[in-house]
């Protein structure tokens, strides 16, 4: 009895003890706590890895990752991987591809959905939960860093949370490159806990679109809505096709222009704040995505034909498309 | 602290300034959203993980010497065997190569000794020195093959750990003339369903040999079946130039087999990567690394962070067992490892001279200039506030 009461007290103590190592910051007291760590690590590498895959649109030159979230190939990727494209080639470590389609996207958050079009079930990564992660919490970052190589399955990398950043973005000091964009932050137990979405210039600037910005959006991003502002990251291609605008809102049937940058093709061709774009080069324009899909057909230096409502007027104006990357230095 | 609102972005600027996918907004450095309690809690968790490491470091630290030359190191060097009374040691080649100044190295009870270069395997940056100075081989029988995940540490002299990480890629060539080559072209931009067809035999090509012709379509190689170019492209560069594989085609509706003898050298057309020169500046944010640091015919890959001047240090795992040696910072995710196998079949072979070295240095040896940078003498403790970067400001 006595000897029960004991082992009662001991398990309660354990319990207790177990209970606050799962708040604070996890540190290695030994080497056997890093084996223990190890383990866990090795696990989820294996279990999480044929669920990361490359992602990339022939048609827009763009090259990414992706995580499998569900048996049926519902992918979770960022929003400037996917930016431009309707399909992309899905292709696996183990060298396998597949047709993807383009659903959703918030360009705010740099989230977005891609739908394998084959049949499952596909190998899957959980999701998890990110709202309770605090700096010091370990994770794995994996990714085809430089784009999809197939001598080599995508890179591991350990790392753990810095910080957490506005719209719900998360930090990691597992480092990121390009070709990362898009690919899976994993919690120990391999459950996606973000997606990565930009650098920095130090080693310990990785910044990850938490899990819990997908859940936020998840229906509309499913449902293939896309919406938000598009931004500079390192990691996406400065050499794709610009208006130089920012775009908020859908109004009237077109594209409303919340801002114009300095220095712009749009400032250049005398668009301005409020104008509503209605078509390009004939192509109707109703939202940001069709807006995308049109500028994907031209190259940096091309003239296009802009329909635009301005008040009750509808005005067409001629802008020479400019380069993401040379509107972000102007911006400087 | 964090502006949410329109600030400008700047552009790989050298503050930490992250740059990111939002629109006029500046993501502020991850360490400026910290209290300094927290900054010091993942001080605390990251000493923790280095010395709880350690143990696995101590027997392989006391076969490290500083390799210098002008007072300066410029890498480590592993003592692997004894000959003729004295140690030899491996070390990076390109650090030590140019310019040819004399080289001494030291150890970590400040002793410095002489070393000659005796010898170069260039295809692998690696060079022997020999020296007399009295330390212990490393026994690189006592080597480990670590599973993809595994953790990985980097002693140094003194006994500490120089480095934690895992293994990011397992073991794998990174010789172009390693992956096979077929010789076709192929459409990259459809997945097929029913096989991939072939838009262009190239002459002399292994294809050719083989007899398949321009529009044949490929069904299967080796009996696994082909959905599309890609699919084809992967298995064929996974297999060993050389080998005989055996493709299904078919050819206005008959199916035919070919037995081709694989060539060498990837065909790289088709899959798009991230463009050479955007991933270069990148492969620099945040780290500096080594002037050769490619083609190597064998390396393990870990996210260790190193600087330059580190390579030619053992990589032990939990267990103390020797996994390589490092051979390269590359990137700001990559650390390149010599296994200890291939270590140990190198060592089996005969080295060349330096002056043969010279002559047989791959092109690609020679191609960039990386910025090396100055931490030669660091302490451990500079070195873990390095390694937390960013945080004293």
């Amino acid at each position: 009895m006595t000897r029960h009461i004991i082992i009662s007290l001991l398990t309660i103590c354990l319990l207790t003890a177990n209970a606050q190592h799962v708040t604070a910051t996890p540190t290695a007291e030994s080497l056997n706590d890093l084996k223990d760590i190890q383990a866990r690590t090795v696990q989820t590498v294996k279990k999480v890895l044929p669920a990361t895959v490359s992602l990339f649109s022939a048609k827009t030159g763009a090259s990414g990752s992706g995580v499998i979230i569900n048996k049926d190939g519902l992918i979770l990727t960022a929003g400037h991987v996917i930016r431009g494209a309707e399909e992309v080639t899905v292709v696996f470590p183990d060298g396998k591809q597949a047709n993807g389609t383009v659903l959703g996207a918030n360009y705010t958050r740099d989230t977005a959905m891609v739908q394998i079009t084959e049949k499952g079930p596909w190998p899957l990564a959980e999701i998890g939960n990110s709202k309770d992660l605090r700096s010091g919490d370990l994770v794995l970052a994996l990714g085809h860093a430089g784009g999809y190589d197939p001598v080599r399955t995508p890179p591991v990398r350990f790392g753990r949370i810095i910080a957490r950043s506005i719209h719900k973005f998360i930090s990691s000091d597992c480092a990121l490159i390009g070709g990362d964009s898009g690919g899976p932050l994993f919690d120990l137990d391999g459950k996606v806990i973000g997606i990565h979405s930009s650098i920095g210039t130090s080693l310990s600037a990785n910044n990850h679109a938490s899990i819990e910005g997908f859940r936020d959006d998840w229906d509309r991003l499913k449902g293939g809505d896309t919406w938000g502002r598009l931004g500079g990251s390192a990691l996406d291609d400065p050499d794709a096709p610009v208006l130089g605008i920012q775009t908020m809102k859908t109004a009237r049937g077109g594209v409303s222009v919340s801002h114009v940058f300095e220095g712009s093709p749009a400032q250049r061709a005398g668009i301005r704040e409020r104008d509503i774009i209605r078509s390009i080069n004939g192509r109707r324009t109703p939202d940001l995505r069709r807006l995308h899909l049109i500028l994907t057909n031209y190259s940096p230096g091309n003239d296009i034909k802009v329909r635009i409502l301005r008040g009750e007027d509808v005005i067409t104006l001629e802008v020479k498309l400019g380069k993401r990357g040379e509107i972000l230095r102007r911006r400087r | 602290m964090t502006k949410t609102t329109t600030i400008a972005i700047v552009l790989l600027s050298v503050t930490h300034v992250n740059i990111h996918a939002q629109d006029g907004v500046r993501m502020p450095d991850p360490y400026e959203q910290l209290s300094n309690r927290e900054i010091a809690t993942l001080k605390k968790q990251a000493i923790s993980f280095f010395s709880a490491a350690e143990p696995a470091v101590k027997t392989a630290s006391r076969s490290i010497v500083n390799v210098n030359i002008s007072g300066k190191r410029v890498a480590y060097g592993t003592v692997v065997t004894n000959k003729q009374g004295k140690v030899v040691i491996l070390t990076k080649w390109s650090e030590i190569s140019n310019p040819r100044r004399s080289i001494n190295i030291s150890t970590v009870s400040g002793k410095s000794y002489s070393a000659n270069v005796d010898g170069v395997y260039p295809e692998h940056d690696l060079a022997l020195l020999t020296s007399d100075a009295p330390l212990k081989p490393l026994d690189l029988k006592k080597m480990s093959n670590p599973e993809l995940g595994s953790f990985l540490a980097v002693a140094r002299p003194d006994g500490k750990v120089d480095g934690i990480g895992v293994v990011s890629v397992m073991s794998r060539s990174l010789r172009e003339e390693d992956k096979a080559y077929l010789g076709v072209m192929m459409d990259f931009s459809k997945a097929g369903k029913n096989g991939v067809p072939l838009m262009q035999v190239m002459p002399d090509s292994a294809a050719k040999k083989a007899g398949l012709r321009n529009g044949d379509i490929v069904m299967s190689v080796n009996q696994v079946p082909i959905l599309g170019a890609i699919e084809l492209r992967n298995l064929l560069q996974r297999l060993v130039p050389g080998s005989e594989t055996t493709i299904l085609y078919r050819r206005n509706g008959d199916e035919k087999v070919a037995t081709v003898k694989l060539g060498s050298r990837a065909d790289n057309a088709g899959i798009k990567r991230v463009p050479r020169e955007r991933m270069e500046r990148m492969q620099r944010m945040g780290t500096s690394i080594n002037r050769v640091r490619s083609d190597f015919p064998s390396v393990v890959q870990s996210d260790i962070p190193i600087n330059p001047e580190d390579t030619g240090a053992p990589v032990l795992d939990l267990d103390g067992k020797l996994v390589g040696i490092t051979i390269a910072r590359s990137s700001r995710i990559k650390t390149f490892i010599t296994p200890a196998e291939t270590l140990l079949r190198v060592l089996a072979s005969d080295p060349n001279t330096v002056t043969q070295a010279d002559k047989n240095r791959p092109q690609s040896n020679l191609r960039d200039e990386a910025n090396k940078s100055s931490n030669s003498s660091e302490d451990p403790a500079s070195r873990i506030r390095r390694l937390l970067r960013d945080f004293d400001k």
